[in-house]
């Protein structure tokens, strides 16, 4: 089963390659522009760190780390896993029915429905950051690529608990944009400077501080105890939206939408 | 007679569009929810920096000049999205023989999305700004002018999408390109941290791109209120205002030529 599922994505992403490639000339200049994107951004912030030196004990190197595992995480999701933000559409035009018929697993289907071609930007952006960080070394780019699995599983989770909320109300597509804006705002930011109850808010009702405050702490100086957190914590919140996913699809009412895929 | 018929069709669509807004009261929130976790984060950021420097109101300085840069930024509708579909979709071309100019059309939708983003989402951003800083790095009298000066820009954004959007008459996809435009936008123009704190080199660059009037020179007024800089700001936020609508007349007309060959 998880051979067929594997052979299938493969499938997909060389259909999603083909496709993007279809105008080469289109396909980098979507690729440029993402790159553009995320300079300029790290850019601002490297101009910060010049000027102030350090925020909270963070510095620049420690912005690079926590660019590198965002970026990755995040191009992971996008280019493979996107169609998940697509749920609250399917789920409110009836277009789930089709994904429900077919004989594969629906979430997969679903989530490898949509794939954005512009965030292997970020792949490139993710790599060159890891290794512009200053704590470059063979462990550690191992702990890296696992790092920014894990915080692309708690991005994926993230999105389909937000999706979920369609199995409920409707009109909950941009509303869930804008939480997973903010995730992605509070994960793009220094670390150190959510204190207090924003440290707490950070850490579990809007959990970024997994995408950024923990992969850079286990990159600085590896603890097994920061590592079990992380990967529990990431893991825990991947297995509680699948749960909230199939909690909410009993309630789904099909649209009756004819179609074959 | 026909210009008040005329104004009266656009002002239709100005109303209907609002109506929809307001009744989409889930992408109102949202875009509120937004804005406030925008302004808590850098309001944190701000602080923390503030406290390292010592410089305890450098916190409410950049609060309410990231508020006035957000405006900007949140308040333009996709645009550029709606315009790419229509060229894509051959959609526009149902609307060329319609006695309404489809150009118009999407811009009177858009322009009353925007205004109605614009005072919701000032309407919100003020409150919480003045609750974390009551402390203004402006008088209240210079607010409406900021305000006023801030919508123009606003306004100007929103035509900037659109000439993004009638790109999509040569790209495939204008979606990246959107996010560079808006990524240019924090950088060039500042809109989350000012230009001053950039090196003299950059912002030599950024004088040259629309985004220095648009962002930095009409916000700056929120800490940095001058008669020579409104001027200053409303002069050359004109030119750009010129500059683009240029480059939409000569994309529209491209535009009509090409869904003439092609039949749409």
């Amino acid at each position: 089963m998880a051979a067929e599922n594997w052979e299938l994505f493969r499938f997909i992403q060389k259909s999603n390659l083909k496709t993007a490639f279809l105008s080469k000339g289109d396909a980098f200049v979507n690729i440029l522009m993402m790159l553009i994107n995320n300079f300029s951004f790290i850019f601002m912030w490297w101009v910060i760190f010049n000027d102030k030196g350090t925020i909270n004990g963070w510095n620049f190197d420690d912005m690079a780390l926590m660019f590198a595992v965002s970026g990755l995480s995040f191009a992971l999701y996008a280019i493979f896993f996107r169609g998940v933000a697509e749920l609250p559409q399917y789920i409110e035009n009836g277009t789930l029915d089709s994904y429900i018929v077919s004989p594969r697993n629906l979430l997969f289907m679903a989530s490898t429905s949509f794939s954005t071609f512009a965030n292997w930007g970020d792949v490139i952006t993710a790599l060159t950051m890891y290794f512009l960080s200053g704590y470059v070394s063979a462990g550690g780019f191992i702990l890296f690529l696992y790092l920014s699995f894990m915080a692309f599983l708690l991005t994926y989770a993230m999105r389909l608990i937000l999706s979920t909320f369609a199995f409920y109300t409707s009109g909950t597509e941009s509303l869930g944009n804008n939480i997973l804006m903010t995730f992605l705002i509070f994960s793009n930011q220094p670390a150190t400077i959510f204190t207090g109850i924003y440290k707490v808010i950070f850490l579990t009702v809007i959990p970024a501080g997994f995408v950024s405050l923990f992969p850079v702490a286990l990159l600085k100086s590896f603890t097994w105890t920061e590592f079990a957190v992380f990967t529990l914590g990431t893991g825990g919140i991947f297995l509680l939206s699948l749960f909230f996913f199939y909690r909410g699809l009993r309630r789904y009412a099909s649209g009756n939408r004819f179609g074959i895929r | 007679m026909a210009i008040k018929s005329r104004f009266r069709k656009y002002g239709a669509f100005i109303s209907l569009a609002a109506r929809q807004a307001i009744t989409n009261k889930t992408v109102l929130c949202g875009g509120i929810f937004l804005l406030l976790i925008l302004l808590l984060t850098y309001n944190q950021l701000w602080t923390v920096i503030g406290k390292d420097s010592a410089d305890p109101s450098i916190n409410a300085t950049f609060l309410w000049y990231l508020l006035f840069g957000e405006l900007i930024i949140l308040s333009a509708p996709k645009v550029e999205r709606i315009l790419e579909q229509d060229i894509k979709s051959g959609t526009l071309a149902y609307y060329l023989n319609k006695p309404v100019s489809f150009f118009m059309m999407r811009f009177c939708e858009n322009l009353s999305l925007m205004s109605i983003n614009f005072v919701s989402l000032g309407l919100a951003g003020t409150l919480t700004a003045w609750l974390l800083t009551p402390q203004t790095p402006f008088t209240w009298l210079q607010f409406p002018l900021i305000v006023s000066l801030v919508y123009l820009s606003s306004l100007i954004n929103l035509l900037l999408y659109t000439a993004v959007g009638f790109s999509s008459l040569w790209l495939e996809h204008t979606k990246t390109l959107a996010m560079a435009v808006q990524r240019l936008a924090f950088i060039f123009g500042g809109a989350i941290f000012p230009l001053s704190i950039y090196p003299e080199w950059f912002v030599d660059i950024a004088r040259w791109t629309p985004f220095y009037s648009l962002y930095y020179l009409t916000i700056k007024l929120s800490y940095d209120f001058s008669a020579a800089d409104v001027s200053r700001a409303l002069g050359l936020n004109c030119l750009w205002l010129a500059f683009i609508i240029g480059f939409i007349i000569w994309a529209y007309r491209t535009m009509q030529k090409r869904v003439n060959v092609y039949g749409g």
